[in-house]
C-alpha cells in the first residue's frame, strides 16, 4: 500500500470515528452545552418577558440580588438538607432491608417485582397520589394515625409537616430503589470471607458489619451519587404535592426557579439562579465521583 | 439455638412483608379510588369496601368526565405514545453509535465518560428556561419535534452509558476478523455490533421509555394546547375550585400501567440500567 493511500485511509478512518460520534454530540451540544451558555448570557441581563423592550446588561447585578435573597438561600439550604436527610434515611433503610432480604428470602423475584412499581410510577401521579393519602380532611394517613388513637396534623397545610410529607413521599418511592441496587451489591458479592468468617467463629451480626457492608462500599457510593443528584433537582412530585407551599416552605431550588421563571418572568434573575444550582450540582458531581472513583481504572 | 435462629427468621419476615405492603399501599389505594364514586372517595373514614363503578373511567359527565372520555386526556396519552416511540428510538440509535466510538474507537476518552455523567445530573430547570426562549424564537414551543428532541438530549447520556458497558463484553476478535475480511466501520458497525448487542439494547430502550414517558418539567412549558403528554394531563385533572379525584384516579391507573409493564420486563436489567452499569443485577 502506498503512503498517500495509506494517509487517506487514516484520515478516512477518523472521518467515520467523527461521524459515529456526530449525532449525539451535536444533540448535546445544541440542546444541552448551548442553552446553558445562553443561559449564562442571560445572567447578566435584566430579561423580563413581561418587559422585553427593556432588555439590557446589568453586569452582575443578577447575582447580586439573587444571593442576597432569603427566600432562594433558604430554598438552596432546604434543598441540600433535604438531599441529605433523605439520601442518608433511604440509604439506612435499604441497607438494614437488604441485609435482611439477602438472609432471609430465596427466591427474589417476587419482592423486586414489588420494589420496581415505585420506581416506575409517574412523579406527577406519586405527588397527586399522596396529595390525596396526605389531605388533613379525608386523607387515609390521618385515618391510620387515628386507629392508634392519635390525631393527625394538619400535613399539607402546616409548614413542617409539608415538608415532612415530602419526606415521607421520597423515602416511600426511592428507598425501594437503593434496596434493589444494594441486595444486588451484597448477593454478588464472593462467599469465601464470609464462610471464612463464620469458621473462624464470627457471628452473622459481626460478618454483616465487618465484610458485608465495607465490601458494599462502592456500590453505596453510585446509589448516593443518583439519589443525591436527584434530591437535588427534585420537581414534579413537590410541585403536584404542594406547589412550594404553603408560602414557600416546602420550595426546592428547582421549585423557586420554576417560579421565577414561569410565574414571574424575571428571566435574568431566574437564569442567574440556574447557574447558581448548575454550579453546585457539578461540584456534588465531582466529589461524589471521585470519593467513589466511579471513573477508575478497575 | 436452632429455635433463637427461627424467632429471627420469623421477625425479618415479618419486616419484609410489612415493608411490601407499605410500598404497595399507595399504589393501591389509588387503584381503590379509581373505581369509588365521587362521594364515597369523599367519605371519612375511608372506605375500604364499596360499590365499584367505572364512572371515573367512562362517565360522559361535563364537569367531572371519566378518563377515556375527557378529549385531552385521550390525546395526551397519544401523543405521549408518539414522543416516547420517537424520543426513545433516535436516542437509543445515535446513542448507540456514540457508545460504540467511545468505548471502541477511542474517542475522547476519559473526559468524555464525566461530560456523560454530568448530562445525566443536570437539572432539567436549568435547561429549560434558555431553551424555551430558543424554541420560542424559532417556533418549537407546541411542537412533537421540540419535545423528542429535548427528550432525545437527556436520553442520550443514559443511553450511551448503558450501552457503553454492553459493547466492552461483545468480543473484538469478531470484529477485526470483519476488517480483515474488507468491512468497513460502518459494515461492522450494523452487520455485527447491532445485532450482537440486541438484548442490550431492548433494555436500554426500555428505559428510555420509562424516562421518556415520565417526564413532566419540560412537558408542562414546552407543550400549549396542540399537543399535550399523559403526566401534564393528569395535572391537568386539577380544577380552580375542586380536585375531581375519581377521575385523576383514573388517568393516574391508565398512566402507570404502560410504565408498569414495561418495569416488570425489565426488572433484572434494572440494577445495571440505573447504577451506570457499575452494580451489576
Amino acid at each position: 500500500m502506498g503512503r498517500l493511500k495509506m494517509i487517506t485511509r487514516k484520515s478516512k478512518l477518523k472521518i467515520t470515528k467523527v461521524l459515529f460520534l456526530l449525532p449525539a454530540l451535536s444533540i448535546f451540544m445544541g440542546v444541552m452545552v448551548y442553552p446553558l451558555i445562553f443561559a449564562l448570557f442571560n445572567s447578566f441581563r435584566k430579561y423580563k418577558l413581561t418587559q422585553l423592550t427593556n432588555v439590557r446588561f446589568v453586569g452582575f447585578d443578577n447575582y447580586v440580588k439573587v444571593l442576597t435573597d432569603h427566600v432562594f438561600l433558604e430554598a438552596i439550604l432546604r434543598t441540600v438538607l433535604l438531599a441529605i436527610v433523605l439520601v442518608s434515611v433511604e440509604l439506612a433503610i435499604a441497607l438494614f432491608l437488604a441485609v435482611i432480604l439477602s438472609k432471609t428470602f430465596r427466591g427474589h423475584g417476587l419482592v423486586r417485582s414489588v420494589l420496581v412499581l415505585p420506581i416506575a410510577a409517574t412523579p406527577v401521579v406519586v405527588g397527586l397520589t399522596m396529595r390525596l393519602i396526605f389531605d388533613a380532611r379525608i386523607g387515609v394517613t390521618n385515618y391510620l394515625l387515628s386507629l392508634i388513637g392519635i390525631s393527625g396534623p394538619m400535613w399539607l397545610f402546616d409548614e413542617f409537616w409539608s415538608l415532612a410529607s415530602i419526606v415521607l413521599m421520597d423515602i416511600w418511592q426511592w428507598t425501594p430503589f437503593l434496596v434493589i441496587v444494594l441486595l444486588a451489591g451484597i448477593l454478588s458479592q464472593p462467599k469465601e470471607l464470609h464462610e471464612v468468617a463464620l469458621v473462624d467463629g464470627a457471628s452473622s451480626f459481626q460478618i454483616t458489619m465487618k465484610i458485608t457492608i465495607p465490601l458494599l462500599k462502592r456500590v453505596m457510593g453510585v446509589g448516593v451519587l443518583i439519589r443525591s443528584t436527584d434530591t437535588l433537582n427534585l420537581f414534579d412530585q413537590i410541585w403536584m404535592l404542594t406547589k412550594g407551599g404553603p408560602g414557600t416552605a416546602t420550595e426546592t431550588t428547582s421549585v423557586h426557579i420554576y417560579k421565577a421563571g414561569f410565574r414571574f418572568f424575571n428571566f435574568g434573575i431566574a437564569n442567574a439562579m440556574s447557574w447558581i444550582m448548575f454550579l453546585i450540582m457539578m461540584v456534588v458531581v465531582l466529589v461524589i465521583v471521585k470519593r467513589i472513583n466511579l471513573l477508575g481504572d478497575d | 439455638m436452632k429455635k433463637t435462629r427461627s424467632v429471627g427468621y420469623v421477625i425479618m419476615t415479618i419486616i419484609v412483608i410489612g415493608f411490601l405492603i407499605i410500598t404497595l399501599f399507595p399504589i393501591f389505594w389509588i387503584f381503590l379510588n379509581s373505581f369509588k364514586n365521587y362521594q364515597d372517595i369523599a367519605f371519612y373514614p375511608p372506605k375500604f369496601v364499596f360499590q365499584p363503578t367505572l364512572d371515573n373511567y367512562f362517565s360522559p359527565d361535563r364537569l367531572t368526565p371519566g378518563a377515556f372520555r375527557k378529549s385531552g386526556f385521550v390525546y395526551a396519552i397519544r401523543d405521549s405514545a408518539i414522543i416516547s416511540f420517537f424520543s426513545v428510538t433516535v436516542a437509543v440509535f445515535i446513542g448507540t453509535m456514540a457508545a460504540y466510538a467511545i468505548t471502541r474507537l477511542k474517542v475522547g476518552g476519559h473526559s468524555m465518560l464525566l461530560v456523560i455523567i454530568s448530562a445525566r445530573m443536570m437539572p432539567g430547570i436549568v435547561i429549560l428556561l434558555p431553551l424555551y426562549l430558543i424554541y420560542s424564537k424559532v417556533g418549537m414551543v407546541d411542537t412533537y419535534f421540540g419535545l423528542i428532541l429535548t427528550n432525545i438530549a437527556f436520553l442520550l447520556s443514559f443511553v450511551i452509558w448503558m450501552m457503553s458497558s454492553y459493547l466492552k463484553e461483545v468480543p473484538e476478535a469478531i470484529e477485526e476478523s470483519a476488517i480483515i475480511d474488507g468491512c468497513n466501520l460502518w459494515q461492522v458497525y450494523f452487520r455485527i455490533i447491532l445485532p450482537l448487542s440486541t438484548p442490550g439494547l431492548t433494555a436500554v430502550g426500555i428505559f428510555s421509555f420509562l424516562a421518556a414517558w415520565n417526564e413532566y418539567l419540560f412537558a408542562s412549558i414546552l407543550t400549549v394546547k396542540n399537543i399535550t403528554t399523559a403526566p401534564v394531563a393528569v395535572s391537568q385533572f386539577i380544577l380552580d375550585k375542586m380536585i375531581p379525584w375519581g377521575g385523576l384516579s383514573a388517568a393516574s391507573i391508565i398512566t402507570l400501567i404502560p410504565a408498569f409493564v414495561f418495569v416488570l420486563i425489565v426488572q433484572k436489567q434494572m440494577v445495571s440500567g440505573l447504577t451506570f452499569g457499575s452494580v451489576k443485577g
